[in-house]
């Protein structure tokens, strides 16, 4: 009686400090939707409120009308992130099939090839100069190419068809496929857990991206959405300054939406791909 | 494997025959290598070629002069690195935010984990699981956007908060004094919810029989998450142990670069950061390429020794 009495204490703690740590996580975004979604006229009488009073997409439909600035940045990172995962998904794939076949020739080889890259690199220095010299700069290709391939993913992926029966491959030989064949007919749409996790886990990285357009690119019509919210909120730039035009709206309210923007893709992607999570994680983990 | 590859090619002359299957079998695989080849190059191109950073470091690199007219001067470009009190400042600041880390946000996913596990209503564990591994998508450039604006000196949400409970916080992200705590704590935020996905699936992996037997010796919940759900997951926690500790010079980048200002390089400089303003702003090419060597080759260090501490300790290794 009295350990139960105990464990029910324990358990309580337990789920308060959960439900606080979810709070804490939860609160600041939900504050930022809140405010950005307030009418103008509430937000002047309440700047702090975490419970909706009005609802107005007002920042919204003027961030993508917007002229250049939002609207335009929005599409640069969509480009940027469906070239990009198309790009990488496809040489993650090439290398990884190749490296699962376990007595292809010269297989450790290219593996140590791959494998030194995560240990030791030749610094940002020479890889800046190298992208420039490619004459990348100011294009999507240069926020894509140089960092197509992840070789943590590509190991995550070769592990997972490493896994697969040997005889789904064999029937479909006999059948007449070519290797190349087998992979794209067979290997990729059996391998759908491990397909969905890295390409969200490649979509979010370029979604995510400054650092690249940070670096490669320097025209004002070239800049993805993390670019521009970077200018207006970090470095506090004025709006007109970072190309953005809006008439008489809230700078505040204004920037607000241009988060959420940010997080909405992330948003709609997620839920779908979050059983796939552990499972791409977890192949990672397994030895080579 | 690649000895057998080596002594098949050695034996090769001798047993024709073993050549033969060699032969073989890259004919059978030709397409495989066919689709290769793309890989390879992308790899010699990106990573290799950049790899000639090293013969930067000695030189006096200027880009009119390119790589093959720039003069050598030996280890100037070293000696000027450690007598640079801003380098040795932000390698210190590196090292020290790192130990924070270690020391807390480490510690902290473990027990988020073990903690996650005593919750017994999925549905519930379920919602928890979601919104804690969410903030890991978010970019440091939205997150810092975030926390810039909540912590807003003028009007901002905690700001506002505290001042009505008649506190008046400082602008905590423009201070040196509590610009490593920021660090942490919106790491915190942003990670140790993810760190938790490994350890989860980990204690997943448990066989069930062990916390039966548990039960019928008597153990509590308690009893049974310190010897039945901790030594089962310890390799786990070696390894994720080893891993950070292999990226204790690279970590950070995006976080300090998206947070931090000149107000606080006193304390928030690391070597990423430092080594991206003196290649980027200052344009010492020579001089950051110096810097980012001595990193590599401590990260390379620091990532073979700790592999090899784990294989010492009787724990599967890594690499």
């Amino acid at each position: 009686m009295l350990f139960r009495k105990k464990f029910s204490l324990a358990s309580f703690l337990i789920y308060t400090f959960l439900t606080f740590f979810a709070l804490i996580i939860l609160i600041p975004v939900w504050h930022i939707f809140v405010i950005s979604t307030s009418s103008p006229t509430v937000y002047i009488t309440d700047q702090y409120h975490l419970i909706p009073k009005s609802f107005s997409l007002a920042e919204y439909k003027r961030a993508f009308h917007s002229i250049g600035g939002i609207a335009r940045a929005l599409l640069i990172s969509v480009e940027t992130t469906v070239l990009g995962t198309a790009l990488s998904m496809f040489l993650t794939c090439c290398g990884a099939y190749t490296l699962s076949k376990k007595d292809l020739p010269g297989r450790s080889i290219l593996f140590r090839i791959l494998v030194f890259t995560m240990f030791f690199s030749g610094g940002l220095v020479p890889f800046y100069i190298l992208v420039r010299n490619l004459k990348l700069n100011d294009t999507i290709l240069a926020l894509t190419l140089p960092v197509a391939i992840s070789t943590y993913n590509l190991i995550i992926m070769k592990n997972y068809f490493t896994g697969l029966p040997v005889s789904l491959e064999e029937s479909a030989k006999i059948d007449g496929y070519n290797d190349i064949q087998i992979l794209y007919k067979i290997i990729i749409p059996i391998s759908k857990p491990v397909i969905a996790a890295i390409s969200l886990f490649y979509a979010v990285g370029y979604w995510n991206d400054y650092f690249m357009a940070t670096l490669f690119i320097s025209s004002n019509k070239m800049f993805p959405l993390q670019i521009v919210l970077r200018q207006m909120i970090i470095q506090n730039m004025v709006l007109a300054q970072v190309g953005v035009q809006t008439v008489g709206s809230n700078p505040e309210q204004f920037k607000m939406a241009c988060i959420i923007i940010g997080i909405i893709p992330v948003l709609c992607v997620y839920p779908f791909v979050q059983k796939y999570f552990t499972k791409g994680i977890m192949l990672g983990a397994v030895k080579e | 494997m690649s000895q057998k590859i080596s002594s098949t090619s050695g034996n090769a002359k001798k047993h024709n025959t073993r050549s033969g299957t060699l032969l073989k079998k890259v004919i059978k695989y030709k397409y495989l290598y066919l689709i290769f080849i793309p890989v390879l190059v992308w790899y010699i191109i990106f990573c290799y070629i950049p790899m000639y950073g090293i013969i930067m470091a000695f030189q006096d690199y200027t880009m009119s002069k390119g790589f093959f007219a720039s003069p050598f001067v030996g280890l100037k470009n070293f000696r000027d690195l450690f007598n640079d009190d801003y380098f040795l400042r932000a390698f210190s600041n590196t090292v020290v935010i790192a130990v924070y880390r270690m020391l807390t946000e480490f510690p902290f996913s473990i027990i988020l984990a073990l903690l996650l596990n005593e919750v017994r209503h999925m549905k519930y564990r379920k919602t928890i699981q979601t919104i804690i591994y969410l903030p890991h998508f978010l970019s440091w450039v939205i997150v810092a956007s975030i926390f810039i604006t909540i912590f807003s000196p003028e009007a901002g949400l905690v700001t506002t908060l505290f001042a009505a409970m008649g506190v008046q916080i400082p602008d905590v992200l423009t201070k040196a004094d509590s610009f490593r705590s920021v660090l942490i704590l919106t790491d915190i935020w942003k990670e140790s919810g993810w760190m938790t996905v490994i350890y989860v699936a980990a204690i997943a992996g448990i066989n069930v029989q062990l916390y039966e037997a548990a039960t019928i010796d008597g153990a509590g919940r308690w009893l049974q998450m310190w010897h039945v759900t901790l030594p089962g997951i310890r390799s786990t926690i070696v390894i994720m142990f080893i891993l950070t500790l292999g990226q204790i010079l690279t970590w950070g980048f995006d976080q300090v670069y998206n947070f931090y200002n000149p107000l606080v390089y006193d304390t928030g400089d690391i070597l990423d950061t430092y080594i991206f303003r003196t290649a980027l702003a200052d344009i010492r090419f020579s001089y950051a390429a110096a810097a980012g060597l001595f990193r590599s080759v401590i990260c390379t260090a620091l990532l073979l020794i700790s592999n090899n501490v784990v294989k010492l300790l009787g724990e599967e290794s890594i690499y």
